[in-house]
């Protein structure tokens, strides 16, 4: 496929996509660290959101702000790109975390790659709450003002619309290539399906999507041959491991469909439209399924997992989360048990700036072959 | 730059609040265990910053994760602790994550947490907690769920303003009607002002008695104080505490005014930043043994409530009491709560990276030992960037590497051995060992 390769360049190239965009339009890039936030506000203000990621290579020049025994190496890793100067384009850094670990790379960054603004916008963690939209509504207002402030231009209703617009847009084209994995035999990989997830975080919507419609004219006509593969499911944290993935879909894993932050869980969600806007962009963010830290008091995020696998026929869940993650693995046991007392086995793998994969290829077949022998 | 050694000797007394301390910690203890009986609540969870709240349905009993954790620590080795770590890991929990909470959860599977010390099960009535570390809201969440009480969170905004205020009082309101309703009790709102009255007067009496140790010689040590503090951590709302740190606070001033020290010689003045390894407590005595002394640190202040000045120096907190403020309504008490909260988020312990240097200087202290506790993401937060600062005001910094819950990741040898972190560093400050340093 084509398009594929320009989704490929534009995860590899991910620091020249983005300057080229500010070159063309002129305008300011934001690096944002966490999906909680209305991104729609900040394109609506003419600046482009792109994810910070790191690079999975392995760094020590981190360890004098962040703790390799404490701090999470994907929020390490983000820094170390700061560090070593490869986000310099960036015009502004927001954070809508609770996590320590991204609050640390936030607070690390301002330090030694201060940028001209930088924000952190306060996301209620207990998100089910008769008020948390009502706060979050608020909180979303003083960011606009913050915004609005920084570029010295209102924000118009027109251009939250347009941003609404253009951002629904992803989101429903992004559901669209995803069905495509729930036949028996699924038309794009895993790893395709995670590379082109990521390329939307990394560059301008308006320009994303139609590639997204290229790639939902071209993959029904991909000669795809049935690989019988074990249908898999994934769930954690963040996750852009495109070549782990890969690996596991070598050794026999299908994966088709996942639930990390920085993958499926980000085009969830759409924005419906209302005549207040701030609050429409509160409310998805109040409304998406819950990530293991948000999933308070009350559980919804165990359900959203069973459903999930359950609608693409999953075989088995694979969490993958990060060393160091309070919230990820406070929150496993309850998941694991949830899905297996509905039947559906899980393995979990913690993962790092790279990843011991022959190790892992011990587990992860053992677990396929595991699920086949369930299946025969 | 060499440090001044400071080779003045000090007269030195035991402390008389230190009986008091302990009947209220034993009248405590029992408490938690007959509280049910005597028509109480019995509160699961670590929500102790907000206690008084609950005080509106009668009276209540929170030992939050602390039910066996001391005497487990007790054993050899802390053997026991680390049996109930396993337990937790052996269910699911990582090597990597929060031992305290990993040591609470063990607890809980052991089901030593459902048992008084005479070997009655006891059940929790409900859970309380304040969304703040991870690792202890999500513990509360899975506290509840397996012993199957119903959970009261309420969400702490990180920063504060009028609509963080607002989003904090619906949230307690519905808090108020959540527990009348969970425990059939009608809310009592004299109870909550009076309980609130003694903690925050509690709270600004003991940031007045640290605030104290800034003094040479130190009326107490870090170690003293440790445990001094005790009555203020779940217990700070009655009277009998009110009473308690009034007469400390006298005993602390009484000694500054005499010359009182703590150990009779205080070479050099050390801070000691994060909690010591619970398990270890005499680790804050480390210094003794080289004349030195841990004056504070964060855990210490974390029990007090401060307040700005205009010039931007932060001072104890005046008392309700010599501040004017008058509760008379459960509005008052609720944006009372707020108010102290906001003070508490804005003085931002780990949202900077000044804190360090700034106690550093405020005691007077020579240098600074950070404890880098492995799983405890929360107090390492900007403790790697206020390191880097000490340095750069050229505060010599030592640190050790352990965990506040978790006895596997506490090396005696790597710590404390001759050759240890804390004896070379202390050695590196041009400390030696002195032959009749010993505390009384």
């Amino acid at each position: 496929m084509e398009t594929m390769k320009e989704i490929n360049r534009i995860v590899t190239h991910r620091h020249e996509v983005a300057k080229e965009w500010k070159t063309k339009t002129g305008g300011k890039v934001f690096g944002y660290l966490t999906i909680d936030l209305p991104e729609e506000l900040i394109y609506a203000a003419g600046i482009l959101p792109v994810r910070i990621l790191g690079s999975h290579e392995p760094e020590v020049i981190t360890d004098p702000y962040m703790w390799n025994e404490v701090h999470c190496v994907f929020e390490r890793d983000c820094l170390a790109q700061g560090l070593q100067g490869r986000y310099s384009y960036l015009d502004g850094i927001v954070n809508a975390s609770r996590d320590p670990h991204a609050r640390q790379c936030y607070f690390s960054w301002g330090y030694h790659c201060p940028v001209s603004y930088s924000y952190e916008l306060q996301v209620p963690a207990v998100l089910n709450g008769r008020h948390a939209l009502s706060y979050l509504s608020g909180e979303v207002a003083d960011f606009k003002h913050s915004l609005e402030e920084w570029t010295g231009a209102p924000i118009s209703n027109d251009a939250i619309d347009h941003a609404i617009e253009v951002y629904n847009k992803s989101r429903g084209l992004i559901k669209r290539i995803s069905e495509f994995r729930k036949g028996d035999i699924p038309q794009i990989s895993g790893a395709e399906f995670m590379e082109i997830a990521l390329a939307g975080l990394l560059m301008d919507k308006k320009e994303y999507n139609p590639l997204l419609e290229q790639l939902i004219d071209e993959i029904p006509k991909r000669v795809v041959n049935d690989a019988g593969g074990t249908r898999i499911m994934l769930a954690g944290g963040p996750n852009d491991h495109i070549d782990l993935i890969e690996s596991m879909e070598s050794m026999g894993a299908q994966i088709v469909v996942d639930d990390h932050c920085t993958c499926g869980r980000y085009y969830m969600t759409e924005v419906v439209p209302g005549d207040d806007r701030l609050e429409a962009l509160a409310a998805r963010i109040i409304n998406k399924p819950r990530s293991s830290l948000r999933d308070l008091p009350e559980r919804t995020r165990h359900k959203h997992l069973l459903d999930l696998a359950m609608e693409y026929r999953a075989q088995g869940v694979i969490f993958m989360f990060q060393e160091h993650s309070d919230a990820e693995q406070f929150d496993f046991p309850q998941c694991r048990d949830y899905l297996e007392e509905h039947n559906i086995p899980t393995l979990q793998l913690e993962i790092s700036f790279t990843n011991p994969i022959e190790q892992f290829r011990t587990r992860i077949e053992a677990f396929l072959e595991m699920l086949q022998a369930r299946e025969a | 730059m060499a440090l001044k050694i400071n080779n003045e000797r000090y007269e030195t007394k035991r402390f008389e609040c230190w009986p008091i301390m302990k009947e209220l910690r034993k009248k405590h203890f029992w408490h938690t265990w007959s509280v049910q009986s005597e028509g109480g609540q019995l509160i699961l969870g670590m929500g102790l910053a907000n206690l008084p709240l609950l005080l509106g349905i009668g009276d209540i009993a929170n030992p939050s994760i602390g039910l066996h954790f001391t005497r487990l620590a007790r054993t050899p080795n802390a053997e026991g602790l680390t049996h109930a770590v396993e337990e937790a890991e052996a269910w699911g929990l990582g090597r990597d994550v929060c031992g305290a909470m990993k040591a609470h959860v063990g607890q809980l599977l052991q089901g030593l947490s459902t048992e008084s010390p005479l070997g009655k099960k006891v059940q929790h009535d409900f859970a309380f907690d304040c969304v703040g570390c991870h690792a202890i809201t999500k513990s509360t969440q899975i506290a509840a769920e397996y012993i199957g009480v119903p959970l009261l969170m309420i969400d702490i905004p990180r920063k504060f303003n009028e609509n963080s205020r607002k989003y904090l009082l619906a949230q307690w309101q519905d808090a108020i009607e959540w527990l009348e309703k969970k425990t059939g009790k009608e809310y009592d709102d004299e109870r909550l002002i009076e309980g609130l009255m003694n903690e925050m007067h509690c709270e600004a009496m003991w940031a007045k008695c640290v605030d104290l140790l800034k003094n040479i010689p130190a009326p107490a040590s870090m170690r003293d104080m440790y445990s001094l503090r005790l009555p203020l951590v779940q217990f700070r709302h009655i009277k009998e505490t009110v009473d308690y740190v009034n007469t400390l606070y006298d005993e602390l001033k009484d000694r500054v005014k005499n010359k009182i020290s703590a150990q009779g010689i205080e070479r050099l003045r050390l801070t000691h930043e994060n909690l010591h390894p619970l398990y270890r407590a005499d680790l804050l005595r480390s210094p003794e043994e080289y004349g030195a002394i841990f004056i504070t640190g964060n855990p210490l202040e974390a029990f007090g409530m401060w307040e700005y000045t205009e010039d931007g120096s932060r001072v104890p907190s005046r008392t309700p009491e010599e501040k004017g403020i008058q509760i008379r309504s459960r509005e008052d008490a609720l944006n009372a709560i707020i108010d102290r909260m906001a003070i508490r988020v804005e003085d931002g312990e780990f949202s900077t990276r000044d804190r360090y240097y700034k106690r550093a200087k405020e005691y007077n202290t020579d240098a600074v030992v950070i404890h880098y506790d492995r799983p405890c993401q929360q107090v390492m937060l900007n403790a790697l960037e206020s390191k880097l600062l000490l340095q750069e005001k050229g505060i010599p910094v030592g640190v050790y590497y352990s965990s506040q819950g978790d006895p596997r990741d506490f090396d005696e040898k790597r710590i404390l051995g001759e050759r240890g972190e804390l004896p070379t560093f202390y050695e590196s400050l041009g400390l030696t060992k002195q032959a009749d340093s010993a505390s009384p």
